[in-house]
């Protein structure tokens, strides 16, 4: 029992992840929504076996970075590990750690930034839309008592996609409310370069308005924030999860004509098995 | 067999939106085709967002008609229908005594329009009113506001489909001919397919795409098509937090009302647009151009600072009228002047086209109904 619900600590972590990034700003990262499964410190599973999680909730969130419409989409989960070397998931990308010691990992791996349609939304009407693109990046990520640390540096690669880099640090404390119920609250900060920066957050002269006048983003920190989640054990494998996450949006991004509200508050809802 | 509908309209700008409103509100069945991805993407993304006191235009004219008629109505649509807008008032400032007879002609102009409450402000009354100014006189006109047109354009579809319209985006008028079953027309939709549909009223609202569409109606002759010029204005925005309560306006030019100052409705300052005759459409502000801004702006802003103008946005005039001429008309071109039962064409529907777009949509309603 002990054991599991030790695992379990671990486990909130991936959750509070994804559900907090279900709203992520700023490219809709899964850097962000990076989980920190505590594995190392706390999964029972033997060296060699699978360690999955799965399951699905929904997200409500704004529109895109600096949105102040909100719409709401499901959220897949899977989070995979092999012999705790080698991940898929839809949090942390498709990667490896490299590095993996008793309380800390790190290695390489690629996650994939979502892009922007611009078709949904009156305030980016005539902006081109932004798509998808794979990044490649470094990840670390550590454990001390109840804290994790975690953080990367990736960089886009797709052609029409954004080109940019971004780099992300995030800490977080979990702690369990009771035998069943665990909560996650973290704080979190993005950087990003003038590439990403002119790809989400610029508007060329030809694509200005009368409402969204030229602009050109620069580097710099971009948003921090903070998240807050809930974990609910409902039985052993299966557990539900809500969470919330506020950012703010700063310096340039902050400033840019396509930013309608600097204070962007996403909520996720997930119910998840652990197999 | 064609499909049949009652009345198709041309063009997803404010006035095409406008007459679709007001011909679905009339129980017309209507589609509204637009060649863009979104509505409102054309001239009436690019405007001043000014609703004109109708000051300017010359007695009789369609432009002063359908402005004094159409602010009456457009304030009454945004008060009744939450429409972001503000009356914020506006002055027209003589800044030197030379510019101050310049005023009188507007003010006549304005009273026999029936813009009858534009009245003379002195100079020590203007550095109560707006202590940033320089003004020798100004003409003061407390009807002139500013509007959200992105929020007015979805009012009007909004409402053209809570009557049935429908808007059919990327679909590009191509061809139309008079046949026994009403007017024949062309679309391209996505892909480059060709469809057909059939019509019984045809309203051309195409904005700079208006002659193009016009030259593909068979049998209209080209007499009746005018002359096109783009006639582009770049706006710059102020830095920091507007000096000015109230709109500000130099005397105006030939060619447009000359390089003012507006204010939208997040309280954000810019100034423009210029004149700048142009053969193709090209929408890239000139950040070259603040030079000259700065000259202008200083007449009636001394205090604009060297670094205070960041490019904005730019927009194009739809000019029927040659460069120097003086300023033309809308067109508006029902049966009655080309002969083809159910086809109106609007040309020219420059500035204050937004403003008079309710008015313009009855007007194109009346020629209609009265075949
Ligand atoms: C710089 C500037 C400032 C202005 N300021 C003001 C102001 O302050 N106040 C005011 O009252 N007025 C102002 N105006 C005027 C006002 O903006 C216009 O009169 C008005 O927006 C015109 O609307 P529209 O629907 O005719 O044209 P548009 O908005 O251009 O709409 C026409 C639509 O037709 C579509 N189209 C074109 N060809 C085809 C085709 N073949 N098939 C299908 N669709 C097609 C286009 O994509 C476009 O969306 C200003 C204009 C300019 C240029």
């Amino acid at each position: 029992m002990k054991l599991l619900s030790a695992a379990f600590v671990g486990l909130i972590f991936v959750l509070g992840s994804t559900v907090a990034g279900a709203a992520d700003v700023g490219g809709t990262s899964m850097e962000s929504q990076l989980s920190g499964a505590n594995d190392v410190l706390f999964d029972p599973t033997p060296n060699d076996d699978w360690r999955i999680i799965a399951g699905a909730g929904f997200g409500y969130s704004p529109d895109y970075p600096g949105s102040d419409d909100f719409t709401s989409n499901p959220l897949p989960l899977l989070d995979a590990e092999w012999r705790r070397t080698y991940f898929i998931s839809t949090q942390r990308g498709v990667g490896l750690n490299y590095f993996r010691k008793r309380n800390w990992r790190a290695g390489p791996r690629f996650t994939l930034d979502q892009g922007r349609d611009s078709s949904g939304n009156k305030a980016l009407i005539g902006m081109p839309d932004i798509d998808a693109s794979i990044e490649l990046g470094i990840f670390f990520e550590s454990f001390s008592g109840p804290w994790r640390f975690k953080g990367d540096i990736r960089r886009g690669l797709s052609n029409g996609g954004h080109q940019g880099i971004v780099a992300s640090f995030d800490a977080a404390i979990g702690s369990g409310l009771s035998e069943s119920t665990n909560l996650i609250a973290g704080t979190f900060f993005h950087y990003a370069d003038a590439a990403f920066s002119q790809k989400y957050f610029s508007v060329r002269s030809t694509e200005s308005t009368a409402t969204r006048s030229a602009y050109t983003a620069g580097a710099g920190l971009k948003d921090y924030g903070a998240y807050l989640t809930f974990v609910q054990n409902i039985s052993d494998p299966v557990f539900v999860s809500a969470s919330g996450r506020f950012t703010r949006l700063v310096g340039s991004a902050a400033e840019s004509p396509l930013v309608h509200a600097n204070f962007q508050t996403a909520l996720s809802f997930i119910i998840g098995y652990r197999f | 067999m064609t499909e049949q509908v009652d009345t198709i309209v041309i063009g997803a700008g404010a006035v095409g939106l406008a007459i679709a409103r007001e011909f679905s509100r009339n129980g017309h069945e209507v589609i509204i085709l637009e060649s863009a991805d979104a509505i409102g993407t054309g001239i009436s993304a690019r405007s001043s967002e000014v609703i004109h006191a109708g000051i300017y235009y010359q007695s009789g004219s369609l432009k002063a008609e359908l402005c004094v008629a159409g602010k009456v109505a457009l304030y009454k649509y945004c008060e009744s229908r939450n429409i972001p807008h503000r009356r914020t008032g506006k002055l027209i400032v003589a800044t030197t005594p030379e510019e101050a007879p310049q005023l009188e002609p507007l003010l006549q102009q304005a009273h026999a329009n029936g813009v009858t409450d534009v009245s003379y402000v002195d100079g020590s009354r203007i550095a109560d009113m707006e202590p940033a100014l320089r003004a020798e006189k100004a003409l003061l006109s407390p009807t002139t506001g500013i509007i959200d047109s992105h929020s007015l354009m979805h009012s009007f579809l909004g409402e053209a489909e809570d009557h049935g319209a429908r808007v059919a985006l990327r679909s590009k008028f191509r061809k139309a001919e008079a046949g026994p079953n009403g007017i024949s027309v062309e679309i391209e939709i996505e892909g480059g397919e060709h469809i057909k549909l059939a019509c019984r009223h045809l309203i051309n609202a195409a904005g700079h795409g208006a002659h193009e569409v016009a030259g593909g109606i068979d049998g209209l002759s080209p007499d009746f098509i005018p002359e096109r010029y783009l006639a582009k204005g770049t706006y710059f925005l102020l830095k920091g937090p507007s000096p000015f309560r109230r709109l500000i306006y130099p005397v105006p030019n030939s060619a447009g009302l000359g390089i003012h100052l507006t204010i939208d409705l997040g309280g954000q300052a810019r100034f423009g647009p210029d004149v700048e005759w142009i053969e193709r459409e090209d929408y890239e502000t000139n950040a070259g151009r603040a030079h000259q801004f700065r000259e202008s702006i200083r007449e009636y802003y001394p205090g604009l600072g060297d670094d205070a103008l960041l490019p904005g946005y730019a927009g194009i005039r739809p000019k029927i009228i040659a460069p120097g001429q003086p300023p033309g008309d809308f067109v508006i071109q029902g049966p009655d002047a080309h002969g083809l039962d159910g086809l109106v064409n609007l040309f020219g529907i420059e500035s204050p086209g937004l403003t008079s777009a309710l008015a313009i949509a009855a007007k194109v309603y009346s020629r209609l109904r009265a075949e």
